[in-house]
């Protein structure tokens, strides 16, 4: 504390932007880590139940119990797609091209859905990219900033003793430390989310595949 | 419920924890981190002793008088001590006063040859007066004495009240001006104490050390009764005990005494 309070106002600027991002960044890793926690555990149990299941209509009906679960915003988009246009092919005459129209547009609704999840299960990892990466270096400005300020008064009092150099290279250094205290745990979490939300996509991939194989059968038994 | 802005159809979106809260927590868990680096441990410090700055010139002796181990030197209780001397003259004074009315009445027939030229009425009035002021004076002096023992042992510890105060130990009964050997050993043990505040990364560092000393005052042994944690520190300490060959005056008898080695008492130095 004794090493902040004797710093300069430009090293004290930037431990004020380190300590910001570091506030943000441990918020956003407490968010992600319920956010993915929550989809991650949901998205099993909302698969044992979707094949549990025979019907499509029974499944929609329980949804809403694993409503953290990406999948089941896939499958909801995907079955008001499909009935959509069944009901549409049932007040019309049925045109021997409409089966395949009717499985593209339900494949475009699964690949809309896992867009718009991605994008939310993204959300916020930018800001954590940007901690890692820029954090050091802020640090690294305002030790750089100290440690001219330190040598411009070891100039004035002309004396280049330990004791006059130390303390504010020691001051100085406080910048760098904060910078890295708030950059590692960015780096860190930022790899572990991205590395489960490209599981939890490629959990959405297949479930959309299985989906679509589903509505295809459905077609050609009529 | 929010919009779906490509098919205009309403989405539900999955349930998200608050942002807010999370917040919340993070700033709880940063300022819970900062407590620790700075001002917690300190609260929770459990040594905190009067600390006096001791001349090292003054030596501890054997039965301090009651005063201020970090009082000036000009100060040296020289003055109390002569009126403490008359302490010889006081017992005559106690029980010289029925003599002389003893005197008169029972010894008149024997000794009147040997004593009369010297003491007439008057004389003996005059000695009364003069033992009942010197006694006076006396009573004034310990009074003050007592005075000087009972601000002393408040602990001021401002550097106020060492100038006037004499050289002794707050709590001390004896009669010698100085320090105890203790007090002495701990101002010894600062001085010969070499660490730079910067070498450690936390400044509330503090170990306690119990000493061993021979009865003709040699250092026998030392260990640790708690470590600081910080290598640099407990290093700085040894050495510091080490440099404590013999002691400036002998216990006497094996002495076993425990030191804390506080950095924030150091650097205050």
């Amino acid at each position: 504390m004794d090493l902040i309070a004797g710093a300069g106002l430009v090293v004290k600027l930037v431990l004020l932007v380190l300590v910001y991002f570091s506030v943000v960044s441990w918020t956003i890793i407490f968010f992600k880590l319920r956010v993915v926690h929550k989809a991650t555990r949901d998205s099993e149990r909302f698969l044992d139940f979707f094949w549990s299941k025979k019907r499509f209509d029974i499944i929609h009906q329980g949804v809403g119990e694993f409503a953290s679960s990406p999948l089941t915003v896939l499958f909801r988009e995907g079955y008001q797609e499909l009935a959509r246009t069944q009901k549409r092919q049932d007040g019309d005459d049925v045109i021997p091209a409409a089966e395949l129209g009717r499985v593209e547009n339900v494949a475009r609704a699964l690949r809309r859905a896992t867009t718009q999840e991605t994008q939310r299960l993204e959300k916020f990892l930018t800001f954590l990219a940007t901690t890692g990466s820029t954090a050091p270096f802020i640090g690294l400005f305002g030790t750089v900033w100290g440690i001219m300020d330190a040598f411009r008064n070891i100039g004035q009092t002309g004396s280049a003793s330990l004791a006059v150099v130390a303390p504010g290279i020691s001051e100085a250094l406080v910048a760098t430390a904060i910078g890295l205290v708030a950059a590692i745990p960015a780096v860190v979490a930022y790899n572990h989310f991205v590395n489960k939300v490209n599981v939890l996509t490629g959990e959405m991939d297949n479930f959309s595949q299985e989906f679509l194989n589903i509505v295809e059968h459905m077609g050609r038994r009529g | 419920m929010t919009g779906n802005r490509y098919t205009g159809r309403a989405r539900r979106p999955a349930p998200e924890p608050k942002f807010g809260r999370m917040l919340l927590i993070s700033m709880a868990l940063h300022l819970l981190v900062l407590g620790l680096f700075t001002g917690l441990p300190s609260s929770i410090d459990p040594v905190r002793r009067p600390v006096y700055y001791v001349d090292l010139t003054r030596l501890p002796v054997a039965d301090p008088q009651a005063g201020r181990p970090d009082a000036r030197p000009k100060e040296v209780v020289k003055k109390p001590t002569p009126a403490a001397k008359p302490a010889t003259v006081k017992k005559p004074t106690a029980d010289v006063r029925p003599k002389p009315t003893a005197k008169p009445v029972t010894t008149t027939p024997p000794k009147p040859t040997a004593v009369k030229p010297g003491i007439s009425e008057a004389d003996i009035s005059k000695k009364l007066a003069k033992m009942r002021e010197e006694q006076e004076r006396k009573d004034e002096i310990q009074a003050l004495k007592d005075k000087l023992a009972a601000l002393a042992a408040t602990d001021t510890r401002g550097e106020d009240a060492a100038p006037v105060a004499p050289l002794g130990m707050p709590d001390a009964r004896g009669d010698e001006a100085g320090v105890s050997t203790e007090v002495w050993l701990q101002a010894y043990l600062k001085e010969m104490w070499r660490l730079s505040r910067y070498q450690v990364s936390n400044l509330d560092l503090w170990c306690k050390v119990q000493i061993d000393f021979s009865a003709d005052g040699r250092l026998l042994n030392f260990k640790f009764l708690r470590e600081s944690g910080d290598v640099l520190f407990d290093d700085s300490v040894r050495t510091a005990v080490l440099k404590v060959d013999k002691l400036e005056r002998a216990p006497g008898k094996f002495w076993q005494v425990e030191v804390v080695f506080n950095l924030k008492d150091l650097i205050k130095k």
